[in-house]
């Protein structure tokens, strides 16, 4: 039996769904049409196919997501990960961390902030710009959020220009979102189960 | 939808093309319009299953309520046409039904804190016979609340600041 992931960790566990996925072959035409695009294009996971059991919102919120992870202009692709990290850390999902905490390695080609974050679970001994952007998306992210005006001028004090706080507050925002789905229809798993 | 500034989210905030942070988001338009369709696809499906677009309403207006969002609250309070429905907009009440009544309690722990018990919370969804489709259609109704009431509290920030 697979044990389950509780640890935030950068190795992408097996996301195991609590309910059943959609079937594919038996999907009607408004799902296909809902699975034409999943979230960073990747193929039909179990994920895409639980969503599938919703497929008028399916439909809107998986382009939703790529543009707000992948759109060119305003905030950089390895900052919109940080704050999705911020966001996925304070929800504790351990999942959604392990897929943008990778990403950022690999965007950044380092290490270090990830494996701080994930040892302290606070930002303090970030550079001064990502603190910034960790501390105003984990602000955003508890409920009820607790974000100011004195976390916008921390942004601005950093160079942060608007279009790069606007995406901040979306990556963070789509994350309030995505963590829900996949904390509460699913768990990590160190594998795919032999058997289900 | 011409602007984004027509989008329902931007009207309830009161922000439009004069805005000071009007550039940033005309230039992410196409995610504005993105967040109208999905607001319409949550809370008015052309299916609504397990709950009405009262109940929906009714729903994201307790969501908002229990994150300190007046504005949206009181839209979503509007959009709550059974009386019936008005007890789930009281976070200190639930339902009279069983069956809402265990909605309303998921509602609560995963607009809250989604870590809390996911596995529990799906079981007993089950044992009051839901299934996988109304299970997951209340999930989208959560999470799709939970992302726009904070965009707002990110657009109002800005706003006051920049």
């Amino acid at each position: 039996m697979s044990k389950q992931v509780n640890d935030f960790t950068t190795t992408v566990p097996f996301w195991n769904p609590f309910v059943t996925p959609v079937n594919l072959q038996q999907a009607s035409d408004l799902q296909l049409e809902a699975l034409q695009t999943t979230p960073s294009n990747t193929k039909v996971g179990e994920y895409v196919l639980v969503l599938a059991h919703d497929p008028e919102t399916l439909k809107h919120r998986t382009p939703l997501f790529n543009g707000i992870m992948y759109s060119r202009g305003g905030l950089s692709r390895a900052e919109t990960e940080l704050s999705a990290v911020a966001t996925s850390v304070t929800n504790e999902c351990i999942y959604c961390t392990a897929v943008h905490a990778s990403r950022y390695n690999e965007l950044t080609k380092t290490t270090e902030d990830m494996a701080t974050i994930f040892n302290e679970t606070d930002s303090s001994k970030l550079e001064d710009r990502k603190r910034a952007i960790y501390d105003f998306s984990h602000k955003l992210s508890v409920c009820p959020p607790t974000v100011a005006e004195q976390d916008v001028e921390q942004l601005v004090q950093n160079g942060l220009e608007t279009d790069e706080i606007l995406d901040v507050v979306l990556s963070s925002a789509i994350f309030a979102w995505a963590n829900r789905l996949m904390l509460g229809l699913g768990e990590p798993l160190e594998s795919k189960p032999t058997s289900n | 939808m011409e602007t984004p500034f027509d989008t329902t989210l931007l009207k309830i905030l009161g922000i439009d093309g004069s805005s000071n942070i009007a550039a940033a988001i005309t230039a992410r338009s196409d995610l504005f319009e993105l967040t109208e369709s999905s607001y319409t696809a949550a809370l008015f499906p052309n299916d609504p299953g397990i709950l009405t677009h009262s109940q929906r309403a009714a729903i994201a207006t307790r969501i908002c309520i229990m994150n300190n969002e007046p504005e949206l609250a009181v839209h979503y309070k509007n959009l709550v046409s059974s009386k019936d429905d008005l007890v789930i907009c009281n976070i200190d009440q639930s339902a009279t039904d069983p069956r809402m009544s265990a909605i309303v309690n998921h509602v609560d722990v995963n607009a809250r804190d989604p870590k809390i018990n996911p596995q529990m919370q799906i079981e007993k969804l089950k044992s009051n016979g839901l299934s996988d489709t109304e299970i997951v259609s209340i999930f989208a109704v959560i999470a799709f609340v939970s992302y726009q009431l904070r965009v707002a509290k990110g657009l109002r920030v800005m706003k006051e600041v920049l």
